[in-house]
């Protein structure tokens, strides 16, 4: 053989290897692609043999992973003889209570709850704080709060760290200071949150029912006064710890939300629309004391009816009551006070709801916005305002779904006493001056000809047509019942968790599975028949070839 | 039946049929690599909310999906700041890395939760789970301090829960360096930190070659031991559960 055709031999030799290894290489990703059956078959089977038990261990810890947010333990590993992906297993590990890791980071990530003391209530008027925080370390324990001293004491100051005295006629004695301050001595009081005495400035002990002309010692002009003080246990206040168990109270309660209807045969999108919500002690405290001196951002009258309020103590911090609450048009989690609170406009709830349970972000089309001095940006309606539109048009009618619910606060505005136009706010836009009530809810300037006519408005209407004020009166449950029926819901939801799992965005061939699971989500509203759909498939169960350099599965081993 | 050799042409015509094969199956790689990401381009999002980081992994799946499509196995994943102090405790039976920085002690993890990249759901809305120099160090300075105290406890009859070095029946007991024993017990922990079944014992597959994570194992307790100035065993199980601590596999799931 000359040399030219030895060479010409070895070029196909070479072209010919390089063929076969790359049918290998298909034939080894398409086996993956067919082990989704089989895997499905083997997860009912028994683990036999070495390799089968390795792949079994390794898919143990993804599983006890992702759903208790911890390993398996040895023995559960040496133990181990069925597939753990199979029904029963799956079962096992969604119901032991560790399980409670997924499904609370789950919702955390969506719901984000998040709150602060000041989100709550009113800290200079309603949080009582020890004396070493004006003081210092020499300050005492005495616990006093700011507006109390500011109005009373003349400066944010506390009491004296002495047993108050009282005078022949009944009056509190407060001593002239060098500072210029006048200030009492403390008393004892077993509080709301603890077993034990606690020491309390004499004024913020007092227990007053009303306060100067007769405004609520409950309201926050009452407390602010410094002439009602913090009640007979001092109910009507918090310390610091006492706001700690709240903001963690309000926490769990969107884990609450979601074990409840992550359970077996529950129906999960009613954690999206039901009436009720979950209360515990110090949520059932905060909305009987706490919530009616909440102002800013603004509470003030509770969900529940005092009436329908659990008597729960406030120490049962881990019983918790289903409760239904006053207006129609409360919606599971999404009118919760830990979400409403959160999200602090209707636009930033629409828009959270939007990304996180329908996975319709917001973009604009364009990357430049008009100039602020064309004509088209004086447009009052974002609807239509140049710049504006590509995400109000959509935002305006989803945010419509929560405008009962104000502003900077989680207060639901009753028709009855917000209703949707006060003429008295129409008229003092000319005559003046606007009320707060008006300033705060009702359109009572007009900056431009077009305000004109929303003056007297309930601000949640203004600019809205038909469609929106249906949307308005209907609340964020009807958005949901309309994403459920559409599919975008189920979709979303079914993709998150997708991703979660697998840790990546699905592939084209995966979206068609996954469009399968969502319709069956959508069918049988079940979060657990879901997931448990979900670790079953090829995508979850195949081991990336990252982690020990091969991948692992049943089929492959 | 006699065999003819091929002819000039007959090797160019294979040669050229040949790469007319590989040139379409490369373009069919090649489109199916491309076509889902074409075929479903989802916006990546932006929206009002100041809190851009935080979006969930539903909201990234269209920024993820114009990169190149990765295979279709799970993606491989850091433990997030909470599975990581569950994980030190599951496998040391209990441990958590505490320290006393003058005012009584404090579970680290914990307090270094935030500057870790747990979410707080204000300003962190999104556990970022890629690989982290940060979390790189303090995991290595976690390692040493909880693997000091299971060290010490595990050696002392009187603490031990026997979770990290199984020495019953063992002559020299806890303190020996006996090769079966030592395997033994590496075996285990591997079991137990990774979920990794060794070619051995435990697997029972009866594999004659060493298994390599074992054999790596082995050779640093075994270096270990041999330059410990006072406490071969000692040193060397604490190599042994550092280096297991601190290992990717541990880290990554």
């Amino acid at each position: 053989m000359s040399h030219y055709h030895a060479l010409r031999a070895l070029r196909f030799a070479l072209s010919l290897l390089l063929l076969m290894s790359m049918s290998a290489a298909w034939l080894v990703g398409a086996s993956l692609q067919r082990s989704a059956p089989r895997l499905a078959q083997l997860s009912a089977q028994p683990i036999e043999g070495p390799s089968e038990l390795r792949a079994a261990r390794r898919l143990l810890r993804r599983l006890t992973l992702d759903l208790w947010g911890e390993p398996p333990s040895l023995e559960a590993l040496q133990s181990l003889e069925r597939w753990p992906s199979s029904e029963q297993q799956l079962d096992a590990l969604l119901s032991d209570e560790r399980a409670s890791y997924w499904l609370t980071r789950f919702h955390e990530d969506i719901f984000w709850p998040a709150l602060e003391i000041g989100d709550l209530i009113n800290p200079a008027a309603s949080l009582l704080l020890p004396a070493t925080f004006y003081e210092g370390p020499l300050g005492g324990e005495q616990l006093f709060t700011l507006f109390t001293g500011l109005s009373r004491r003349g400066g944010l100051v506390p009491c004296l760290d002495e047993p108050a005295a009282w005078d022949e006629e009944g009056a509190l004695i407060m001593e002239e200071q060098a500072d210029g301050t006048r200030r009492e001595g403390y008393v004892w009081v077993t509080p709301y949150w603890s077993e034990e005495p606690v020491k309390v400035c004499a004024l913020e002990s007092l227990a007053e029912e009303s306060g100067p002309a007769g405004v609520s010692c409950e309201s926050f002009e009452g407390l602010s006064s410094g002439r009602c003080g913090c009640g007979a246990t001092l109910e009507r206040c918090a310390s610091i710890d006492s706001a700690l168990e709240l903001l963690s109270s309000f926490r769990d309660q969107v884990a609450r939300y979601a074990a409840e209807h992550a359970a077996e045969g529950a129906d999960y999108f009613a954690l999206l629309t039901r009436a009720e919500e979950p209360v515990n002690g110090p949520i059932a405290h905060y909305y009987r004391h706490l919530a009616s001196s909440a102002i800013d951002p603004i509470v003030l009258v509770a969900p529940i009816n005092r009436a329908e309020l659990p008597s729960l103590d406030f120490k049962d911090r881990d019983v918790w009551r289903w409760t239904s609450r006053a207006a129609p048009v409360h919606s599971g989690l999404l009118t919760s006070t830990p979400f409403l609170l959160r999200f602090q406009t209707a636009r930033a709830r629409a828009n959270r709801v939007s990304q996180a349970l329908l996975c319709e972000p917001f973009i604009a089309t364009s990357g430049v916005l008009p100039s602020p001095e064309d004509d088209c940006s004086q447009e009052p309606n974002l609807r239509r305002r140049c710049g504006c539109a590509d995400c109000h048009a959509r935002l305006e009618p989803l945010s419509a779904h929560w405008a009962r619910f104000s502003d900077a606060g989680a207060l639901y505005l009753d028709p009855e006493r917000f209703p949707s136009y006060l003429a008295s706010c129409a008229a003092c836009a000319d005559d003046g001056p606007c009320p707060d009530l008006c300033k705060r809810f009702y359109v009572s300037e007009a900056p431009s000809e077009a305000h004109r006519d929303y003056l007297g408005v309930l601000k949640a209407y203004e600019w809205r047509g038909a469609d929106e004020i249906e949307r308005l009166e209907a609340g964020p449950s009807a958005l949901i019942e309309e994403a459920i029926s559409r599919g975008a819901l189920p979709r979303c939801l079914t993709q998150q968790l997708f991703e979660r799992l697998v840790g990546r965005a699905p592939h084209a061939e995966e979206r068609e599975r996954l469009r399968g699971y969502a319709q069956e989500f959508a069918s049988d509203a079940s979060l657990r028949a879901l997931i448990k759909r979900l670790l079953n498939d090829t995508s979850y169960q195949v081991e990336s070839p990252a982690l020990w350099g091969a991948p692992s599965t049943g089929a492959q081993p | 039946m006699k065999r003819r050799s091929l002819t000039v042409k007959e090797m160019n015509a294979l040669c050229l049929l040949t790469l007319c094969l590989l040139t379409l199956c490369a373009l069919g790689c090649e489109e199916a690599r491309r076509s889902p990401v074409l075929g479903h381009q989802e916006p990546s999002a932006q929206a009002g909310e100041p809190h851009t980081a935080g979006q969930t992994a539903g909201e990234t799946a269209g920024a993820m999906s114009t990169t190149e499509l990765p295979p279709a196995t799970r993606a491989p994943r850091r433990l997030t700041v909470a599975q990581l102090a569950r994980s030190i405790e599951v496998v040391t039976g209990g441990l958590r890395w505490v320290e006393d920085l003058g005012q009584g002690p404090v579970d680290m993890l914990t307090l270094l939760a935030p500057t870790l990249g747990a979410p707080d759901y204000r300003s962190v809305t999104h556990e970022s789970l890629e690989p982290s120099l940060l979390l790189s160090k303090f995991a290595q300075d976690g390692a040493q301090r909880v693997c000091e105290r299971w060290v010490a406890q595990d050696r002392d009859p009187n603490l031990s829960l026997g979770s990290l070095v199984h020495s019953e029946g063992v002559e020299g007991g806890w303190e020996s360096l006996e090769p079966s024993h030592v395997t033994a017990n590496l075996e285990r922990l591997l079991l137990t930190f990774f979920a990794y079944s060794p070619r051995g014992t435990l697997s029972g597959d009866g594999s004659a070659a060493p298994d390599p994570r074992v054999q790596a194992l082995r050779e640093l307790f075994e270096l270990v031991a041999a330059t410990a100035p006072s406490d071969p065993a000692g040193d060397a199980w604490l190599a042994v559960c550092v280096a297991l601590m601190t290992d990717p596999e541990f880290l990554m799931y």
